[in-house]
């Protein structure tokens, strides 16, 4: 991917802080270069005044957040989806369907399907250069 | 004819016995929406011609004689989250500007199936990311009760046209309570279906576990009338549900004598304004008027529910939000040498900051590093959560609580803290991590005459429970 170059720029400093003990993670404040580092990761271009107020906002949500480790959930299975059944038991939703081309509904028509695009030569999606030199 | 006034059975009689036909019905609507909503802000755009022919298909039905559906030549309007094929729509978003989807949502199919009349799309908080509607890209919703003040968020534009008898009903999403909350805030009625129960084909996802359809109405039965209209399963959605779909219409008539009716004293704690406190107790002391049995629950998590959203949601918001790269649709950043930039740029100049601020914390709570201390201590979290109802729910039929801790806010109160803006959902993001189905209906005013709401929980797919103790509720408040 075009990204690899903004991953080594960003030297993961969250690496450094990385810890078993959650209690070590939360007392921590994040930094200026972390939010740059998620920033990155998330594909974010963020002004120098965003990064500022996000600093700010993030310790005081993180710290908020910080409010769930007086609870210990080691036996405590995670709960990755809730999907429930009438029965009130917890099911995997939907299972299998075939896998049949244009099973569900038609996919859409080539035009209709890139009409939205911002930059379109009729057929393909245009992008600006993906390889970086 | 008074549009403010006006219900489905109203407009459905009214149609069939030709006192007024659908399209003059849709075009008195649209003259209204012109008039009043410059000073609401509820619609980001109008579906005219969609709404013109489909009041010509129900007024050419009525001329044969036809029989009706349910919603025949009903005025509705749609949160702009949801998806309608040849009507812009931007998710509030300046990063889908112009965005006009080849596509229908199964619930916008279903509503025009059901007879339904589309006037178009209603403003709401950027990607359903907010509490007061002050988040949307476009601008903000004012409350038609009292216009200094916030709708309530994110489907503020919602309950704004319905309270101001812009629409006759509308859909929205609940994702931490922006159903149920703005409902609340507007004195309309709002409804949160089980997780699964309404088809999220064509929804555009905040977060995939907790994103919920459904309707917001000026009475209980209408509420009724729109849930059976959209329910039920859809395979083009593996997380619909199959489960059986009662007639809720006829539910509404069951008695709610002997019923037990749990009151949670962690809603009822610190942060609760004492005026809303006052109007949901003797709106529980009318429901045990009424036959129910009122008992004390602890809900002992509650506490824990909003950091616990503040993860969840924003995880599968950073996720879900990756799609929008000024590729395939929407807002493109010009002249950009890269690829990478463009998306960089493209983003950062596309979303507003409410939505930076959740990829941002949903981005850093995925990390390396923090997924076991934050994303997984969630999910655990979220477990104790949803059993504190399980338990409550082998005691109690439902659950009754107040929407919000406060009745509408003034716009501007709270937009520089998220924090205090992320407080306004606490007694309703509870609902939506346990998938569990929600109302808020009103419950009378405070000094100020602003609405306070009622909020009823029940078990998993018991939304009867919950529309037949609305509606005995209803019922007996109108005739006191």
């Amino acid at each position: 991917m075009a990204n690899i170059s903004l991953f080594s720029v960003a030297c993961f400093p969250l690496q450094n802080c990385y810890s078993e003990n959650i209690g070590h993670i939360t007392g921590m404040k994040i930094t200026d270069k972390n939010v740059a580092y998620v920033a990155a990761l998330a594909n974010l271009e963020l002004t120098e005044a965003e990064r500022e107020r996000m600093l700010r906002d993030l310790n005081s949500v993180l710290d908020y957040i910080a409010l769930l480790n007086e609870l210990d959930t080691a036996n405590v299975e995670p709960m990755s989806h809730i999907s429930i059944g009438s029965s009130g038991a917890e099911h995997s939703p939907a299972g299998t369907r075939e896998d049949i081309l244009e099973g569900l509904r038609k996919s859409l028509p080539h035009d209709i399907a890139v009409q939205n695009a911002p930059d379109s030569d009729g057929t393909f999606f245009r992008v600006p250069k993906v390889i970086e030199r | 004819m008074d549009l403010t006034s006006l219900n489905i059975d109203a407009v459905r009689s009214a149609v069939w016995e030709r006192k007024i036909s659908a399209t003059a019905l849709a075009s008195d609507f649209y003259a209204k929406i012109e008039l009043d909503d410059p000073k609401i802000g509820a619609y980001l755009a109008l579906s005219k011609d969609r709404a013109m022919a489909r009041a010509s298909e129900i007024d050419a039905r009525v001329a044969k004689g036809e029989d009706l559906p349910p919603l025949a030549g009903v005025p509705v309007a749609i949160k702009d989250v949801l998806v309608t094929r040849g009507v812009p729509t931007t998710a509030g978003s300046k990063v889908l500007r112009e965005y006009v989807p080849p596509y229908d949502s199964t619930a916008v199919v279903r509503m025009e199936q059901a007879g339904a009349v589309i006037l178009g799309k209603l403003n709401c908080d950027e990607f359903a990311m907010g509490s007061s509607n002050e988040n949307s890209a476009w601008r903000p919703v004012h409350n038609p009760r009292d216009r200094s003040r916030v709708p309530g968020g994110s489907s503020g534009g919602a309950a704004a046209a319905v309270a101001a008898g812009m629409a006759v009903a509308a859909l929205g999403s609940d994702t931490g309570g922006s159903i149920r909350q703005p409902a609340s805030f507007c004195g309309v009625v709002g409804l949160m279906p089980t997780y699964g129960r309404v088809s999220r084909y064509g929804l555009i996802a905040f977060a995939s576990s907790l994103d919920h359809v459904g309707p917001i109405t000026r009475t209980v039965k209408d509420a009724a009338i729109v849930l059976q209209a959209i329910a039920g399963y859809d395979p083009m959605d593996s997380t619909s549900s199959d489960t059986a779909v009662p007639n809720y219409v006829e539910e509404l008539k069951k008695p709610v004598h002997g019923l037990t009716l749990g009151v949670p004293k962690e809603y009822f704690a610190e942060g609760l304004e004492p005026e809303v406190r006052k109007a949901v107790e003797l709106a529980i002391q009318k429901l045990a008027g009424l036959g129910c049995e009122i008992v004390p629950i602890s809900l002992p998590h509650t506490k824990y529910a909003i950091p616990t959203y503040y993860i969840v949601a924003t995880a599968e918001a950073s996720s879900n939000l990756a799609r929008y790269d000024g590729v395939r649709y929407g807002y493109r950043t010009s002249a950009t040498k890269t690829l990478s930039e463009m998306y960089r740029r493209t983003r950062g100049q596309g979303f507003g900051p409410e939505v930076k601020r959740r990829i941002m914390l949903g981005t850093y709570a995925l990390s390396a590093g923090y997924y076991d201390a934050y994303y997984l201590k969630a999910q655990k979290v979220r477990r104790l959560l949803a059993r504190d109802f399980q338990e409550a729910f082998r005691k109690v039929d439902a659950i009754v609580t107040p929407t919000s801790p406060t009745p509408a806010f003034k716009l501007g109160e709270k937009v520089d803290d998220p924090l205090a803006m992320y407080l306004a959902d606490i007694y309703t993001v509870t609902a939506d991590l346990a998938g569990i189905p929600g109302i808020s209906i009103p419950c009378g005013e405070t000094t100020e005459k602003l609405p306070v709401g009622l909020q009823i929980l029940a078990r998993h797919f018991n939304e009867s429970t919950i529309l037949t103790v609305a509606h005995a509720y209803e019922q007996a408040s109108a005739s006191p």
